[in-house]
């Protein structure tokens, strides 16, 4: 075991520093078989198992004799097996070994016994099944508590999670490094999307309940919501931008302008019915945001609505 | 016979007219955005500058030492440039350059650093808009150029390598063309953008095989 422990290359491309893993050993807690029963026996594959018949051929059909339980027949209606077949590449002689044709892990065998098991037997068992048991092959799990129901049940493994997330390290690199993240535009990306959405579909409220036809316009025009853009576009604060939109004669979106001024239909019928500038100012209220994600809220929110209208969503 | 003879020229550019050299990867609201360096501040990538080169080399001088000057790849044939240029990094208000990553927040906030950096946020643009082949505006053929205004100062550094026994005419050459009428940078340049002026050169040569020349070589100021 000794030579194993440090650092080795696996895999390929190994000379150009793919593959450097750091090998130690450790202690694993084996799993404990669950209750054990005179009449049924569940296995469930930890890791693939490459069986033998009495013949000493290669199976993969778990049965009494390929698992070495006399007198033990498959319930398949209890069973799921999936196989696979691969021939592993040895490094040392530069060439593929035996293929080998596995149950692969994951499975699960029920068995229904006609005489109980030992304890010797149950044992065994769970020093592992058939070959290339030195290779990590053959590790099976007997009557795994959670798979004694009809479906599957899961406990806490009541193990503190001792293992602690390494802190910042102080270096300007780091800073740096945390400097370049763009979480907050993703923040108003999505923001923008969400609240064109509810734009759109009060618009399209609004649209139904005048009975205007799909194809003729109706509310802003594209235009419109690019007089929006421009004015976020050149906007450096958001009391600033929300001013330019909303307030006084030369405010871009006015409750008496054209496309503004549609009602919209309240959603629950227990609102009242406002028309889209006053539902807009109400939507478009900055909150306890940073101005750049404000501006950029509304910028994206403006290019979303432009293309709705130019694929008539709205 | 060896290429041991090293031109060094370091110059500093100033953008006559706004510059425009884009990225690529617009953010979905601006459709285009400035190249910046890592301190994200505007850059002249050293690759724009050697195309703007080459082709002013070709329509001056034609095709002869085109590629010896500036490389090629033609099939299984090739040869690498002997030519290299920097990148062009922006000077700050009192004339110093942002070399490499700065972490020193304290000199980004020079105000014409501080200026460039807001533009991050909100770009300089300008409108343009797509004609058709009637000359009219195409539909949705509206669209914005991100943009520094002019006045912005680069520096940058350019080297040739060249056999001992040839004489200085390509280099003389090539540096005159940093003073052509026709050297501008970025995008939209026959829309009077990128117009370059050049405000100060120094230039030397050096002999790798000289000891002298070659420790005044070494003694050239990396940063």
């Amino acid at each position: 075991m000794s030579t194993l422990q440090g650092e080795v290359l696996l895999g390929r491309s190994r000379s150009a520093e793919y593959g450097r893993v750091r090998i130690r050993t450790m202690e694993l807690d084996r799993p404990s078989p669950g209750s054990i029963s005179n009449e049924a026996l569940t296995l469930w594959l930890l890791s693939d198992v490459a069986l033998i018949d009495s013949q000493g051929r290669m199976s993969i059909e778990p049965n009494g004799d390929t698992l070495g339980i006399p007198d033990a027949a498959v319930a398949w209606d209890k069973t799921f097996v999936r196989t696979r077949r691969y021939s592993p590449w040895n490094a040392a002689r530069h060439g593929f070994d035996r293929e080998r044709q596995v149950l692969t892990a994951g499975s699960v065998i029920h068995l229904n016994l006609k005489t109980a098991l030992s304890v010797e037997m149950i044992s065994r068992l769970h020093q592992g099944l058939g070959l290339y048991r030195e290779a990590g092959l053959g590790r099976v799990w007997v009557n795994p508590p959670m798979l004694a129901d009809e479906h599957p049940s899961f406990k806490s493994t009541n193990r503190p999670d001792t293992a602690v997330s390494p802190g910042k390290p102080d270096d300007p690199l780091i800073a740096w490094l945390q400097s370049r993240r763009t979480d907050w535009k993703e923040q108003a990306e999505e923001e923008a999307r969400r609240l064109a959405e509810s734009i759109a579909a009060a618009i399209k409220r609004a649209r139904h309940f005048a009975g205007v036809a799909p194809a003729l316009p109706y509310g802003p025009s594209k235009s419109q919501w690019g007089t929006v853009m421009h004015a976020a576009k050149n906007a450096h604060s958001s009391q600033a931008l929300q001013q330019k939109l909303f307030e006084g004669d030369a405010a871009v979106i006015k409750p008496k302008g054209e496309g503004w001024l549609i009602e919209i239909p309240p959603e629950d019928g227990r609102e009242e019915w406002k028309n889209l500038a006053s539902f807009l100012r109400e939507q478009l209220k900055p909150k306890d945001e940073a101005d750049r994600i404000y501006i950029h809220k509304i910028r994206v929110l403006s290019r979303h609505l432009q293309d709705d209208i130019e694929k008539r969503r709205v | 016979m060896q290429q041991s003879r090293l031109y060094i020229a370091r110059l500093v550019l100033e953008a006559d007219t706004a510059l425009s050299i884009n990225s690529g990867s617009p953010d979905g609201v601006f459709d285009t955005a400035l190249v910046r360096d890592a301190n994200n501040l505007p850059a002249i990538p050293g690759s724009s500058l050697a195309g703007v080169l080459r082709h002013l080399w070709r329509d001056e001088y034609g095709q002869a030492d085109e590629n010896s000057l500036f490389g090629f790849q033609a099939g299984s044939e090739g040869a690498a440039s002997p030519l290299s240029i920097s990148w062009g990094v922006l000077l700050n208000s009192k004339g110093n350059a942002a070399e490499g990553l700065i972490l020193d927040k304290q000199y980004l906030q020079d105000p014409l650093y501080a200026s460039v950096l807001q533009q991050m946020d909100t770009p300089v643009y300008r409108d343009r808009v797509r004609l058709g082949h009637k000359g009219a505006a195409l539909d949705s053929g509206k669209f914005d150029r991100a943009v520094l205004p002019a006045g912005h100062r680069f520096a940058l550094e350019i080297r040739l390598w060249a056999k001992p026994e040839e004489d200085d005419v390509l280099w003389r050459q090539l540096l005159a063309l940093l003073i052509h009428p026709g050297f501008r940078l970025g995008g939209a340049t026959r829309a009077g953008l990128g117009r370059m002026k050049l405000v100060s050169l120094h230039q030397q040569q050096f002999d790798m095989k000289n000891p002298q020349s070659r420790d005044a070589f070494l003694g050239v100021c990396r940063t």
